[in-house]
């Protein structure tokens, strides 16, 4: 349930990411990359569910959620990729 | 192309969490963030010590609960300031939540506060609310199984406070055991054994506190 809370984060430091850093610019956005370290306090599945219905007719609409592990704690945007 | 943008997500809770430990510095406020499942005795807790608690320390209670005032208003006998937080379905308190309900309390008047979080034995234990102490009960009704099985709470808590000793014969729980667990996932928590039924048994949690909270004030 408190995916709900963290994908509204994720969607406002997305949203302040792509405004502030120009490489963002007029470019579509086909990939966001998670990075999570066990304990897991993010459920992938839950996240998505939350996120995707957050993200509709904005730019992230469409965009592929990755999720990867990684040895360090917490969870983690890790990085954006964009259509060339 | 891929872009690096590495951003810790928990970043705004943990922003906000520490305006909310300067605040309560600034003020000479201890802070208590009390955790647990729904039913393990939190509000029991509050009630059987809070005749102790009131007489020692400016008290504030911020009661966390998803839809009701329930909690709120079986400590209104106690006459102190008390904010209810309704989440609406949110699972957790966040540190924006007690930002707000700090901002409604006159600081300068409190020596400490005490926060009631949701019930729930998973989702506090992301969101730093800026507390000094993250207290977990653990009521033994809910079954020796459920430190491990919820090792996040129980790793993130400085005081874990098994609860419902009382019950322990008739719910076959191995007290020793059930410690040893709790140590096993985080040794460095401090443990009392209570039954926050019986003001008696609050003794030694007691005790500690009022040591912890007097060097922390001090310092």
């Amino acid at each position: 349930m408190h995916e709900a809370s963290i994908a509204a984060s994720v969607f406002d430091l997305l949203t302040e990411t792509v405004q502030k850093d120009l490489s963002f610019e007029n470019k579509k956005i086909t990939k966001i990359f998670f990075n999570q370290g066990r304990p897991f306090t993010v459920s992938p599945e839950s996240f998505e569910f939350y996120f995707l219905e957050l993200v509709k007719q904005t730019r992230f609409e469409g965009a592929e959620l990755i999720f990867n592990e990684t040895p360090e704690k917490g969870f983690y945007i890790a990085s954006l990729e964009v259509e060339e | 192309m891929e872009i690096k943008v590495l951003q810790r997500v928990m970043v705004k809770n943990e922003a906000i969490g520490n305006d909310n430990r300067h605040l309560l510095l600034a003020n000479n406020i201890f802070s208590i963030n009390f955790t647990s499942s729904p039913g393990s005795g939190k509000t029991t807790l509050l009630e059987s010590s809070l005749d102790y608690i009131t007489k020692r320390y400016k008290t504030a209670v911020i009661e966390g609960d998803l839809y009701t005032s329930r909690d709120a208003e079986r400590l209104q006998k106690y006459n102190l300031p008390i904010i209810q937080i309704n989440t609406e379905g949110g699972c957790h308190l966040d540190a924006k939540m007690i930002n707000t309900a700090l901002n409604s309390l006159e600081l300068d008047k409190l020596d400490l506060v005490l926060i009631e979080n949701v019930g729930n034995l998973v989702c506090p234990s992301s969101f730093d609310l800026g507390e000094n102490l993250r207290v977990l009960l653990f009521g033994i009704t809910e079954g020796a199984d459920k430190p491990k099985k919820y090792a996040t709470m129980f790793q993130s808590a400085h005081v874990v406070l098994i609860n419902k000793i009382d019950l322990a014969e008739i719910c076959e729980i191995d007290l020793d055991a059930v410690e040893a667990e709790i140590r096993e996932i985080n040794p460095t928590c401090k443990v009392f054994r209570i039954a926050a039924k019986k003001p008696e048994s609050l003794k030694n949690w007691l005790g500690w506190l009022d040591e912890t909270i007097s060097k922390s004030r001090q310092s």
